[in-house]
C-alpha cells in the first residue's frame, strides 16, 4: 500500500517537475526538483544506504584510529571504541553520522542547480560525495581525538558542538566551489534590457 | 536534582545542535555590530559648520514620473540647503508620460531653483553618465525621482564631506515614508510595509551603519547617493551592462580607487513602500541577481573560499548571500523529513522557537541602535518606537525575503536580464496554462468516447 502510494507521488512529482520546465518556472522548478528528490532520496534510498555507509565511515574512519593509536574500530557493527586512561567509551556510528542525510541533501541541490552541464554533474557528485565522506571520518576521527585527550565529559561538546562545526566549515568550503564560485564565473553580464520579452 | 540537571542539559545539547550554526553566523555578529555601532554614536568627532556651502548638482533619472516628480522638487525646494546652491539637472530617460509638463511647472512654481531638463538614451545608467558630463559645482547628488528629501537631508551630506576629507562616496538612509504606509487600506498589506519600512531601518542605519566604520558598504543606494565630483569623473563611470549599477560604482570607487565609503545617517531620503508582495519578490530578485552580476564582474576568477573569508568582506557577502543558502535551503526541508523519521517532534518545535528567540533577541539590538540614530528626527523616531512589534515579526519577514532572494539566484542563470521578471503569480499562470493543454487532450479523448457511447444506446 505504502510501495504504491510513493510511486504514486513519484508520477506526480515528475509531472509537475516537467510543467515547470515547460513552463520556464526557473526557481519553482529548482525547489521542486531538489526537495522532491531529497525527500524520495530519504524514504527510497535512505533505508538501503545507511548500513553500508556506516561500516565504510568506521572502517575508515578506524584505519585512522589504528594508526594513531587513538581508538579501535568494529566495522562490522559500526562501533568505535575510545581507550581514555581508564575511562571508555564506545561510539555507534548511527544514520545521522553515516553523513547519508548531508550526501542526500548535496546531490539533490546539484542535480537541479543549473549551472551544470550533465556530465559536469557526475563528475562533481562523485567528487562531491566523496568530499563529504572523508570530511564525516574527519569529523568522527575528531570526537574520538578529543575523547581521547579529555575524556568522557567532553563527548557532548566534541560532538555537538566542535565536531559540527567542523563539519559546517568543510561543507561550506564544498558548497563555495561547487555552487558560489562557477555561478559567479558563469555568470552572464551584459545581456540586460528594461523590456520584458 | 541531578535528573533535572540532566535533562536540561541534554535537551539544551539538543537545542545547541541545530542552532549553533544561526548563533555563530548570524547572531553572535549582531552583538558584535551592536557594540560597534554604539561606538560609532557616542564617540565621534563634531562637525564644524562650514562657513559657505559649496554649489551641489543634483541628478534626477526621469522615467514616467509624472505621478511622482513634483513632490519630489518640492521636497528639493523645501529642503534647507539654500535653493540658489543648487542645480538639478533633470534627465530623461526616454519617459511616455508628462513629465515635461511636470518639470515646466516645477519651473514657475520654484523660481529660487535652477532646474534643467536633458535628454537621454533609454536606460538609468546612460541617464546619469550624461548628467555627470554636464555637472557642475563640488558634489554630485543622484536622488530618484519617485521619492522626497527631508528637509536636512542635503545639508547633511554636505556637512559630512566638508569635515570628512578621506569620504569620496556617500550612501544616503532610504526609508520607506511612513505617511503613505498610513494610508494603505489592506491591513495585511500595512502590516507587511511597516515591517519593510523596519527592514530598511536595519538595512541602513544598522547595517551599512556598521559596514561604514569599516569601509565595507557594499552597494551604495541608487536612490540616494552623493560624490566628490573629483572622485566620480575619475571613475568609469556607471555601468549600463548590469542591474546593480550602483553597486558597480561602489565597488569602482572603493575597490578600484581605493577611496572611503560611507552612510551619513541623517540624510534621509523617503521612498514608497512596497506595493505587493509580488512586487517585492520581483524586487529582491532584482537586486539579487545584480549583485550577482557585479561579484562576476570584480571578483570572477579570484575568488577563494578560505583566505577571502577573512580578508575580503565581498567573498563574506557572497557566502552569505549564497553559500549558505543553499544549506539552508535544504536544511528547511530536512527538518521537517526528519520529523516524521524518528525525532521527537517537541524537541524540533522547542528548538525552533528558541531560534526564533535568538532572532527577535538581535532584532532587539539593532532596535535600540536605530532609535539612538533617529534621535535627531523626533516624529520618525516616535513612529519607530511605537512599532516595536516588528522585533518579534521581522524574522518572518526576513525569511519571507530569503526566499525572494533565493529566486534570483537560480533565476539569474538563465543569463537574459530584464528590469522586470516575471512575478510569482505569472510564473503560476503560465503553469496552469501548461496543465491546462496537457489535460485538455485528455479532456478531448473522454467527450469523444462519451459522445460514443451516447451514439451508440442512441
Amino acid at each position: 500500500m505504502m510501495n504504491w502510494f510513493i510511486a504514486l507521488l513519484l508520477i506526480v512529482w515528475v509531472y509537475v517537475l516537467y510543467t515547470m520546465k515547460r513552463a520556464e518556472m526557473g526557481v519553482w522548478y529548482f525547489l521542486c526538483g531538489s526537495v522532491g528528490l531529497f525527500v524520495f532520496g530519504m524514504v527510497i534510498f535512505e533505508p538501503h544506504i545507511v548500513a553500508p555507509l556506516q561500516k565504510a565511515v568506521s572502517a575508515v574512519a578506524g584505519i585512522l584510529g589504528e594508526a594513531t593509536g587513538i581508538y579501535d574500530s568494529y566495522f562490522q557493527q559500526g562501533i568505535l571504541f575510545v581507550q581514555n586512561g581508564t575511562e571508555s567509551l564506545s561510539l555507534y556510528i548511527d544514520f545521522e553520522c553515516s553523513g547519508v542525510i548531508e550526501m542526500l541533501a548535496f546531490l539533490s541541490l546539484l542535480w537541479f542547480f543549473p549551472v551544470y552541464e550533465l556530465y559536469e554533474k557526475v563528475v562533481v557528485s562523485i567528487i562531491g560525495v566523496f568530499a563529504i565522506f572523508i570530511a564525516n571520518v574527519l569529523r568522527i576521527f575528531l570526537i574520538c581525538l578529543l575523547i581521547y585527550a579529555f575524556g568522557n565529559q567532553i563527548y557532548f561538546v566534541a560532538h555537538t558542538i566542535i565536531a559540527r562545526i567542523f563539519f559546517y566549515v568543510c561543507s561550506v568550503f564544498l558548497y563555495f566551489y561547487v555552487f558560489t564560485k562557477p555561478q559567479i564565473v558563469r555568470q552572464k553580464v551584459g545581456a540586460f534590457h528594461y523590456d520584458r520579452d | 536534582m541531578t535528573a533535572i540537571k540532566e535533562f536540561f542539559m541534554s535537551s539544551v545539547m539538543f537545542w545547541i545542535a541545530w542552532i549553533i550554526i544561526p548563533l555563530i553566523m548570524e547572531v553572535i555578529p549582531t552583538i558584535g555590530d551592536f557594540f560597534i555601532l554604539l561606538k560609532r554614536k557616542f564617540i565621534r568627532a563634531k562637525y564644524v559648520k562650514p562657513h559657505d556651502l559649496p554649489q551641489i548638482s543634483l541628478i534626477i533619472p526621469v522615467y514616467n514620473s509624472e505621478d511622482t516628480l513634483y513632490e519630489c522638487i518640492r521636497s528639493i525646494h523645501e529642503s534647507e540647503y539654500p535653493n540658489e546652491l543648487i542645480y538639478i539637472m533633470l534627465v530623461n530617460n526616454m519617459t511616455k508620460d508628462n513629465s515635461f509638463q511636470v518639470f515646466c511647472k516645477c519651473q514657475e512654481e520654484f523660481p529660487t531653483l535652477k532646474i534643467n531638463w536633458l535628454n537621454a538614451k533609454q536606460g538609468k545608467s546612460k541617464a546619469l553618465n550624461l548628467a555627470l558630463f554636464n555637472s557642475d559645482g563640488k558634489y554630485i547628488i543622484h536622488i530618484d525621482s519617485d521619492g522626497v528629501l527631508e528637509p536636512h537631508a542635503l545639508y547633511n551630506i554636505v556637512n559630512m564631506f566638508e569635515n570628512e576629507d578621506d569620504i569620496h562616496c556617500v550612501t544616503g538612509t532610504i526609508l520607506t515614508n511612513p505617511k503613505l504606509i498610513d494610508q494603505t487600506k489592506n491591513p495585511f498589506m500595512r502590516l507587511f510595509q511597516k515591517l519593510e519600512f523596519g527592514e530598511y531601518c536595519q538595512a541602513f542605519l544598522a547595517g551599512r551603519n556598521f559596514q561604514s566604520e569599516l569601509n565595507s558598504i557594499f552597494t551604495v543606494s541608487g536612490a540616494f547617493s552623493a560624490f566628490r565630483k573629483s572622485a566620480i569623473l575619475k571613475s568609469q563611470l556607471y555601468n549600463t551592462d548590469t542591474v546593480c549599477e550602483d553597486t558597480h560604482v561602489t565597488f569602482q570607487i572603493r575597490d578600484g580607487m581605493g577611496k572611503k565609503v560611507a552612510l551619513c545617517p541623517n540624510a534621509i531620503f523617503f521612498v514608497d513602500p512596497i506595493g505587493s508582495v509580488n512586487q517585492l519578490y520581483v524586487q529582491r530578485q532584482r537586486w539579487q541577481s545584480g549583485e550577482l552580476e557585479v561579484m562576476h564582474m570584480f571578483m570572477g576568477k579570484r575568488l577563494n573560499a578560505a583566505r577571502g573569508f577573512f580578508s575580503d568582506f565581498v567573498v563574506r557577502v557572497l557566502m552569505y548571500d549564497h553559500t549558505f543558502a543553499f544549506p539552508r535551503m535544504i536544511w528547511y526541508f530536512a527538518l521537517i523529513c526528519l520529523a516524521f523519521i524518528n525525532y521527537p517532534m517537541s524537541l524540533i518545535v522547542q528548538s525552533v522557537i528558541f531560534m526564533y528567540a535568538m532572532y527577535s533577541f538581535a532584532n532587539l539590538l539593532l532596535y535600540i541602535c536605530i532609535i539612538l540614530f533617529l534621535k535627531e528626527f523626533k516624529d520618525l523616531r516616535g513612529y519607530y518606537a511605537r512599532k516595536w512589534y516588528i522585533i518579534f515579526l521581522l524574522p518572518i519577514f526576513n525569511f519571507i525575503v530569503f526566499w525572494f532572494r533565493f529566486a534570483g539566484i537560480i533565476n539569474s542563470i538563465k543569463g537574459t536580464q530584464t528590469w522586470q521578471v516575471r512575478n510569482a503569480k505569472e510564473e503560476w499562470q503560465s503553469f496552469g496554462e501548461v496543465a491546462e493543454k496537457d489535460f485538455a487532450g485528455i479532456g478531448r479523448i473522454i467527450s469523444r468516447i462519451r459522445d460514443e457511447v451516447n451514439e451508440n444506446e442512441e
